[in-house]
């Protein structure tokens, strides 16, 4: 269980730290880490980007349980909806094009999309819930 | 965020001696290689064998390195690991840069072609 105050990206790089503590302190290996490590890094950035003001008020709340190489968490946060494509089914931003047209963002969910088994969002009332599943 | 800068000949390499690329540190990132831009050197490593953290800002960050150095400049990547090496993979970043093992083998790999 982890309280997240994001106000910058900063905040998100203490809360990754935070729960990298935790993770290890229950006796698991960093190199578990790894990929819980790249998504919550994605969803966390994402709301501290987009969340807008009212993410400034109020705590993201992490409720994380890993057991046997599987790794569960809840994420809610009290800002803006997500945007309507939160699960893409591309495969990402397009690399077929001319240098000076790369993409240089909306990577994101595709990584999450990519490392987890499970993505579920849904909105309640005024927070947003986003519950991922991901074996390391 | 810090990064070294070396000349090897004609090339140029940039050792970025920070453990994190990501949300927080890529206008720190983009600042340094900006600077190191206005030598227009024709090619130029990044070498990443101390970054142990690229998140998608700072592979955004990475390619937005690509663009501002410009046509001219060739861009490669080496030393890539861990959670570093697999944000690449995962995003097919793989195919757009030319990504060697070690500093070594990209001195040493002139760029084909």
């Amino acid at each position: 269980m982890h309280l997240s105050q994001p106000k910058d990206f900063l905040s998100v790089r203490r809360t990754l730290a935070a729960i990298r503590n935790d993770f290890l302190y229950q006796g698991h290996q960093a190199a578990e880490f790894l990929k819980i490590e790249m998504v919550l890094a994605e969803a966390l950035n994402n709301i501290a980007e987009h969340g807008g003001p009212s993410v400034q008020d109020s705590p993201i709340v992490i409720k994380w349980h890993y057991e046997q190489g599987v790794f569960s968490a809840i994420l809610e946060d009290k800002g803006r909806p997500y945007p309507a494509a939160v699960i893409p089914e591309t495969g990402g931003p397009r690399l077929d094009v001319a240098d000076t047209d790369l993409p240089e963002g909306g990577f994101g969910w595709h990584i999450i999309s990519q490392l987890c088994d499970t993505v579920h969002y849904q909105r309640n009332a005024n927070r947003n819930q986003l519950a991922i599943g991901l074996r390391t | 965020m810090q990064m070294s800068q070396n000349k090897c000949g004609d090339i140029v390499t940039l050792l970025v001696a920070t453990e994190r690329i990501d949300a927080a540190s890529v206008i720190a990132f983009k600042d340094m290689i900006r600077a190191a831009a206005q030598t227009a050197p024709p090619r130029v490593i990044l070498d990443l064998s101390m970054v142990t953290f690229v998140d998608s800002s700072g592979l955004g960050a990475i390619v937005n390195a690509k663009k501002a150095l410009g046509p001219d400049t060739r861009l490669d990547l080496c030393t890539l690991s861990g959670a570093v090496d697999k944000v690449f993979k995962l995003t097919r970043m793989d195919s757009v840069f030319d990504i060697y093992p070690g500093l070594d083998q990209a001195l040493s790999g002139p760029p084909a072609g």
